[in-house]
């Protein structure tokens, strides 16, 4: 009867009684429905997220999923674990209870469940073959992650913040959002390995501010720094929490009017240096602060003793752009003087290459430099084929994650404190909303099937999604702050 | 002459205002409640409801948005804009008539021409006329008795700052009615200042679970788009003016039908001073050509021009589009530089035009970028209009997943999802956007391009 009134629709009036109606009706009602009459079928569900054949850690919050067809209207799935256990979920979508989630993944530690997918689309069930997950023997040892949630857009942006989200349930919470500090942008939050009591976020506009946070205490500086003649922009953690070094960048854009093509970011000047927490002094060297080269990206290595750097011959622009490449340089670095060596080694050449390098982040056990490979530039994120790459600092050997890679972005990524997992950004389901994904990696340095950050209903949650996920990381602990007092300091300019 | 003490005379009154008010949002300010509707994105369903009851005003700022959603349709956007003025009016008669020995009617017109002043000013969103009838209905509603109605606002106080804002506080200017009353004056003050305590508390207390500024907080969040401390007076004084009204009437020695006519006249004359100054041609220049556009009438595009030299560049841009669409110019008249999307999008406004334009002209890029900007510069917001053009300019350019993300969003809106389902057919099905008689020829100019833009 209802199905019948809601037909009958058409017109603005009854569309709106009808929408009013469906919504209330959602709310009220949980319509599902159980199995019978299964034609089974010689075939895989098609579930989104696609979360066939993924690895996951222990903890790891329900991989809640749905039919990628949307003509099914009920879902039931039967889990069964390969050392013991089994849960069941049944509805719209498969919402599996989070603690009986979290005991199947514990009691099969290292095995892998089994789920058998049955879906009922125009009152027909189907019966499709199973699939499995792996659950890893290694931990995550992280709690969650921290990211910016950005608008998709060219200039203007309404609201953006900067969250964490625990992995183990659903739950986001704000950091600190631009509802609190008006028209602010925030930026580029970079916690110290995966410790959430030391990190470094941007403010920029009007009261613009680089926040440093070491044991706990804030330090707002000027977003401009005088000495530099610019602001501190990329920035990445020495281990030991003292230094942290930063790229210099002045940053343009442009836009296409060119197919597959919208915007293009570079540097008409860049270089890096290293802020010395301790002193609040900045340490510059001519190495890395060349007048014909950009320097970008730095990133310490596991131990702090290099510091690793991107770096492109400078052009004209923006006719040249295509045309700046980086290779990815190292120099020594001595943490008792603060001062870096005196040559620099160039790990990947352009000239050998041919392609871009940018956002190293070695390993914290040493092992492996992840980076992402464009044909030029570096700004990663609206360049389709750009690529995580994976350099093995023991043999020098370096290879595309075809594991991982996608035909879009994968623009940014960084790795767990046990080097373990690493998430990353990727555009593969559309082209343009930038969503996070995990994956673990092998001692022989291969990594599993990424899987996407879970949500409670993935579907729903991804397609209202109008933001992109932006400089994700891992975080050991949530990070208690009080944005309240921060933001206040933020907009009455208050700056150390 | 006619005393105006019966109802039947008032609801007259009240009736020659309502067709006033709808004449003007009907005939002369359409353009002004296009513009709030597509300053906004309304989506039927319980996360948008949630989000907007986790923040203080919330349940005012989805009524307000429900309500500006219609505004799509402006015969019912008019309707609904003179509802709204006509319940302020008739709630204002209802407290005159609870709290004065002598009430006139025509001093119940005041608050609505105020605000009706007010919202002449687009970045005052409609969250604040419908906190205004809700705490205006909660005024009526208050106990008689005096001890009551103290329990009764300082329950309110709290709820009804979460539900509707800051102008929660009407209820404590109108508790301060009772300190005429000498021998309870004592009383009344304490429970008055224990209100006052209660609301400050409250809205500090809520600073450190909300994301937003403290200003903001007393301003309200919703209120307005900037958020400006000047609307926290505004609505004060249109408060104390609400609650001062019932004395107004005391003021006159005795009942007058030439102070009951005269009041009228003066009251009309008020009107008539006060609202156009709220609603200057300047302000409105953008935001008119903008429903023209977006309307594609050519010819009163054409005609306005001629009768005032556009002053923006977006408006002559449009201006000269319109020439050239109705044969009166050639497309070399449209100077190149004009196109230069940071000449043309200087306001929202015009964001908006650019939008339009680019996509009339072919430049799905440059209208695509124009609409993300336009959605952008929304307050705390996106917009149904801008996001439909995305939505539109993905699919030209052959980026369906993307469209579908927004299709299935506009298909939760209530006058854009008859398009969304429209737009449906075309996910997966190039051929028929090939054959669709403006997407497939954007695509096929999309398809050639090579131009760069720097």
């Amino acid at each position: 009867m209802i199905t019948y009134i809601f037909r009958k629709g058409g017109k603005y009036g009854v569309r709106g009684i009808r929408i009013l109606l469906a919504y209330f009706l959602c709310i009220l009602s949980s319509c599902s429905s159980n199995p019978e009459n299964v034609n089974s079928v010689d075939a895989l569900p098609e579930i989104y997220p696609d979360y066939t054949d993924v690895t996951i850690p222990v903890g790891l919050a329900p991989l809640n999923f749905g039919m990628a067809d949307e003509d099914y209207t009920t879902i039931d799935v039967e889990v069964k674990g390969s050392k013991c256990g089994s849960i069941h979920a049944n509805g719209e979508y498969a919402d599996f209870d989070i603690d009986e989630w979290h005991q199947l993944l514990e009691q099969n530690k290292g095995g892998t469940l089994t789920f058998s997918v049955c879906a009922e689309k125009n009152g027909r069930w189907t019966g499709f073959k199973d699939f499995t997950i792996s659950v890893s023997s290694f931990p995550l040892g992280e709690w969650g992650i921290t990211y910016r949630r950005i608008p998709q857009s060219y200039e203007l942006f309404s609201q953006m913040g900067l969250y964490q989200r625990n992995l183990s349930n659903f739950e986001e919470t704000p950091l600190l959002v631009n509802t609190q500090t008006p028209d602010q942008c925030l930026n580029c939050h970079t916690p110290n390995g995966t410790n959430p009591d030391q990190y470094v976020f941007h403010v920029r506009g009007e009261h613009g501010a680089t926040a440093i946070c070491t044991e706990g205490n804030i330090r707002l500086l000027k977003a401009k720094n005088e000495f530099l003649g610019g602001s501190m922009v990329y920035p990445f953690w020495h281990p030991s929490g003292r230094y942290c070094a930063f790229s210099t960048n002045k940053t343009s854009q442009m836009f296409h009017t060119k197919k597959n093509k919208r915007i293009e970011v570079y540097d008409t000047s860049s270089d890096v240096f290293i802020y010395d927490c301790k002193t609040n002094r900045i340490v510059c060297d001519s190495l890395i602060m060349t007048k014909t080269w950009a320097e970008n990206t730095p990133a310490f290595s596991h131990d702090g003793k290099w510091l690793y750097f991107t770096t492109a011959l400078q052009r004209d622009y923006p006719a040249n752009y295509e045309k700046v490449k980086y290779s990815l340089c190292r120099v020594s670095f001595n943490e008792a003087t603060g001062k870096i060596g005196q040559e620099a080694d160039t790990l990947i050449n352009t000239r050998d290459t041919g392609k871009s390098v940018s956002w190293p982040r070695p390993s914290y056990d040493g092992r492996y430099l992840m980076y992402t490979q464009t044909d030029y530039g570096y700004f990663t994120i609206w360049h389709p084929e750009a690529d995580l790459w994976l350099l093995d600092l023991k043999t020098g050997e370096r290879r595309p994650m075809e594991e991982v890679n996608s035909e879009r972005a994968e623009s940014f990524h960084n790795w767990s404190a046990n080097s373990r997992w690493f998430l990353f950004t990727s555009r593969r389901e559309n082209g343009l909303y930038t969503q996070l994904f995990f994956s673990s990696i092998n001692e022989h340095g291969q990594a599993t099937k990424p899987f996407l950050l879970p949500q409670r209903n993935p579907r729903q949650y991804y397609r209202r999604l109008m933001y992109s996920y932006n400089t994700p990381d891992f975080a050991s602990r949530p990070i208690k702050r009080d944005t309240r007092t921060l933001a206040t300091r933020i907009i009455n300019d208050q700056r150390d | 002459m006619m005393g105006i003490d019966g109802w039947r005379r008032r609801w007259l009154l009240t009736v020659i205002a309502a067709v006033g008010i709808y004449a003007f949002w009907l005939y002369l300010y359409p353009f002004a409640m296009l513009w709030r509707e597509q300053m906004q994105l309304f989506l039927w369903n319980s996360d948008f409801l949630l989000e907007r009851l986790c923040v203080p005003g919330g349940l005012a700022r989805y009524a307000g948005e429900l309500l500006v959603q219609l505004f799509y349709d402006i015969m019912i956007g008019a309707l609904i804009m003179t509802l709204l003025f006509v319940t302020i009016q008739r709630l204002t008669w209802l407290l005159l008539r609870k709290e004065s020995e002598r009430p006139y009617y025509f001093l119940s017109f005041i608050p609505a021409i105020c605000l009706w002043y007010l919202i002449g000013d687009v970045n005052i969103l409609m969250t604040l006329p419908v906190a205004m009838v809700m705490v205006m209905a909660l005024m009526v509603l208050l106990p008689r008795k005096r001890i009551p109605c103290f329990i009764c606002s300082i329950v309110a106080i709290p709820l009804g700052y979460w539900l509707i804002g800051p102008v929660i506080v009407w209820t404590i200017l109108y508790n301060l009615r009772w300190l005429k009353e000498r021998e309870s004056r004592l009383g009344s003050f304490l429970w008055i200042l224990a209100m006052t305590i209660l609301y400050l508390l409250g809205v500090l207390g809520v600073s450190w679970i909300v994301p937003y500024p403290l200003k903001e907080l007393f301003v309200g969040v919703g209120y307005s788009v900037y958020g400006d401390e000047k609307l926290l007076y505004i609505v004060l004084i249109l408060g104390i003016t609400v609650v001062a009204l019932p004395y107004i009437g005391q003021l006159f020695r005795s009942e007058s039908k030439f102070i009951e006519w005269g009041g009228v006249v003066a009251i009309v004359l008020f009107g008539l001073l006060l609202i156009p100054q709220g609603y200057r041609a300047d302000d409105y220049e953008e935001i008119e050509y903008d429903e023209m556009l977006r309307k594609g009438l050519w010819r009163l595009i054409i005609k306005k021009s001629k009768q005032k030299e556009p002053t923006t560049a977006a408006c002559l841009l449009t201006a000269k589009y319109a020439l050239w669409h109705e044969g009166q110019g050639s497309q070399s008249q449209i100077d190149s530089s004009l196109l230069n999307p940071n000449v043309i999008m200087k306001s929202q406004p015009s964001a908006f035009m650019a939008s339009e334009l680019y996509f009339l002209m072919g430049m799905v890029n440059m209208s695509q970028r124009a609409a993300f900007e336009a959605m952008e510069a929304v307050y705390c917001n996106k917009s149904a209009r801008a996001l439909k053009r995305l939505a539109e300019t993905a699919l030209i350019t052959g980026e369906d997943e993307v469209a579908r993300k927004y299709i299935s969003i506009l298909d939760e809106t209530l006058y854009y999802s008859k398009w969304a389902r429209e737009a449906r057919q075309y996910l997966g099905h190039p051929e028929r956007l090939e054959a669709h008689p403006i997407y497939g020829r954007l695509r096929f100019s999309y398809d050639i391009e090579e131009v760069e833009s720097l």
